[in-house]
């Protein structure tokens, strides 16, 4: 409307001329008489319209295209973020089967309410010797536990099963010893019981095998301590009338022997004489382990002077003391036997009228070292091991009269102390005999 | 002791009891010398009156049917026998032997050494304690 003229709408027309398409439009413009005052149109280029409209249209354009790449970015971020958790939960579906499948202790899965098994991996069902189905969905109760309804250990008798020997019941009725271990575990609002069993049949059939080895070695180590018994009783009466008899031969018919006679009856009663040191030596060995002692506070001082003047060693020989010798926590009579085994075999096998023997003794570590030192023979290194083994001697008996036993139960009586002993030697040079006695803790205590 | 006192052996060993006898003899001990066989014997030959009640038993303590520490429990309690000394002469030098023995009073304990000098150096110095001792009579 133009200043009180009324324009009438007129259908804009479109004319294309050499210049261009035209968009124009023409109404009459009239009064308020109705009379028709004159024209008013309007041209305008089409070129400059489309292009506007074109600018408009690439907007809208961009405007669509642009919400739907952001349309599509969101929807394919949101996919991807699904896409992602899924990942993630069949990851972790996996992570926990491939653990259940694989883990080398049976698992299950029990619900708490019900003692209805949920879950069970395959070492489970291999103990039971069952498939999955046929597991799943039953109790637990009478099928691969023993107690009865009601009576569930966890559940109904509180008990706390941590590292239990208990039985598994397979599909068999046969009972499988296990050891059981039950958690029980609250998993989105349902009460669960997580069972891990471990076979023990193996270890079981070995703990029978081992009780029967010491049954059996209970039963051996009788006998040889009856056969020890034996030893001394029987053995000892008819060696001892051996030699009664051959003396008695000797004296009651001496007019009868001449000086062969007289040697041979001489040799026939030295053996006697050595069969009995052997069997006194086996006794003696054998006691060691029997019979134990109450362990004492022992001055190495005074048992090493004492048992030495027992010794009855030759006037020649010489024992001396080189450093000051401690107090020991041990067996006094075993101590003294393993003292007394040492420096009698220094002076026994010395191989001259006059030597030394040396004793002293050093703290080393946990132990107190003790060492008896000779300048005897020495002893050639081949034979360090042997002369600890029962019996053995280097010297032919009839040159020294010895049974070898001295240093064996020297060794046995050592070793079952926590100790141990050995020999430093060399032909010509003398040997050093070594012993180790553990330092108690009581010991350590008077030391302080 | 007194040379007319007799002795009881309980000794199942011949042998053991010809040293015993022997052992005796040179040492010049003259007391009469009665010998059985093992601890059930040595009962009969006590409870029987006409033997003479020993000043001293010798006892060896392995013997069959009844051996030595069975007998020393059985005199021990006899109001008749127990204040005969007993002297257990045997091989065996178990500890559990020597306990049980002198908790039955035994007098005291010898063992026999496989040697026959040495034997008779026991029996003179059994001798030469049982000579000083003085016995109930």
């Amino acid at each position: 409307m133009l200043n009180g003229f009324y324009l009438p709408t007129a259908e804009p027309d479109l004319t294309t001329d050499a210049w261009g398409t035209v968009f124009s439009s023409y109404a009459p413009v009239s009064n308020s008489r109705g009379e028709t005052v004159g024209i008013v149109g309007v041209d305008l280029d089409a070129g400059q319209l489309s292009s506007r409209i074109m600018t408009l249209k690439i907007l809208y354009l961009l405007v669509l295209i642009l919400t739907f790449v952001l349309a599509l970015a969101a929807a394919s971020l949101a996919a991807f973020s699904r896409d992602q958790s899924f990942r993630k939960v069949r990851e972790n579906e996996e992570y926990l089967k491939t653990i259940m499948q694989s883990i080398q202790t049976g698992v299950l899965i029990i619900e708490a309410e019900t003692h209805v098994i949920t879950d069970i991996n395959p070492k489970a069902l291999e103990l039971i010797g069952a498939s999955r189905d046929e597991v799943i969905g039953r109790p637990c109760h009478r099928f691969v536990c023993p107690a009865e309804a009601g009576r569930c250990p966890i559940t109904d008798l509180n008990q706390k099963i941590d590292n239990a020997e208990r039985v598994l019941i397979d599909i068999y009725g046969q009972k499988i010893p296990i050891i059981e271990n039950v958690k029980n575990v609250t998993l989105q609002g349902k009460r669960l019981l997580i069972e891990s069993l471990v076979d023990i049949r193996e270890r079981k059939k070995m703990e029978e095998q081992n009780a029967q080895l010491i049954r059996d070695l209970e039963i051996a180590n009788t006998e040889l301590q009856d056969f020890a018994y034996i030893v001394s009783h029987d053995l000892k009466a008819p060696l001892r009338a051996i030699g009664s008899l051959s003396q008695w031969l000797y004296s009651d018919y001496r007019d009868k022997f001449d000086d062969e006679g007289k040697s041979q009856i001489d040799l026939l009663v030295n053996r006697v004489n050595r069969m009995q040191n052997l069997i006194e030596g086996i006794l003696e060995y054998s006691r060691v382990g029997r019979v134990r002692e109450q362990k004492d506070h022992v001055s190495l001082d005074r048992l090493v002077r004492e048992t030495s003047d027992n010794l009855s060693i030759p006037p020649g020989i010489s024992v001396t003391i080189d450093t000051p010798l401690p107090e020991v926590f041990y067996e006094e009579t075993r101590l003294g036997q393993v003292i007394a085994n040492l420096v009698g075999n220094a002076a026994k096998y010395m191989g001259k009228p006059a030597g030394e023997i040396h004793i002293a003794c050093v703290r080393e570590g946990e132990f107190w070292k003790l060492s008896v030192k000779d300048n005897g023979p020495g002893i050639d290194s081949r034979h360090f091991d042997k002369i600890f083994h029962v019996f053995q001697t280097l010297q032919p008996r009839d040159k020294i009269e010895s049974t070898g036993i001295e240093l064996s139960i020297a060794k046995k009586i050592v070793e079952m102390n926590g100790g141990r002993i050995w020999v430093e030697s060399e032909p010509g040079k003398g040997s050093i005999f070594y012993v180790t006695l553990p330092i108690s803790p009581q010991e350590e205590e008077v030391q302080k | 002791m007194k040379s007319d006192k007799s002795i009881l052996l309980v000794e199942d060993d011949l042998v053991d009891m010809m040293s015993v006898k022997r052992a005796l003899r040179d040492l010049n001990v003259t007391n009469p010398l009665y010998h059985v066989n093992n601890g059930e014997e040595a009962l009969e030959w006590l409870n029987d009156p006409a033997n003479p009640k020993p000043s001293i038993i010798l006892l060896d303590l392995n013997m069959p049917r009844m051996n030595g520490i069975e007998l020393l429990a059985i005199l021990k309690k006899s109001e008749n026998f127990r204040r005969i000394p007993v002297i257990v002469l045997t091989t065996s030098r178990g500890e559990l032997d020597k306990v049980q023995s002198f908790d039955l009073g035994a007098a005291g304990y010898m063992i026999k050494p496989v040697d026959f000098l040495q034997f008779v150096e026991v029996m003179r110095t059994s001798r030469i304690y049982w000579t000083l001792s003085e016995l109930p009579e």
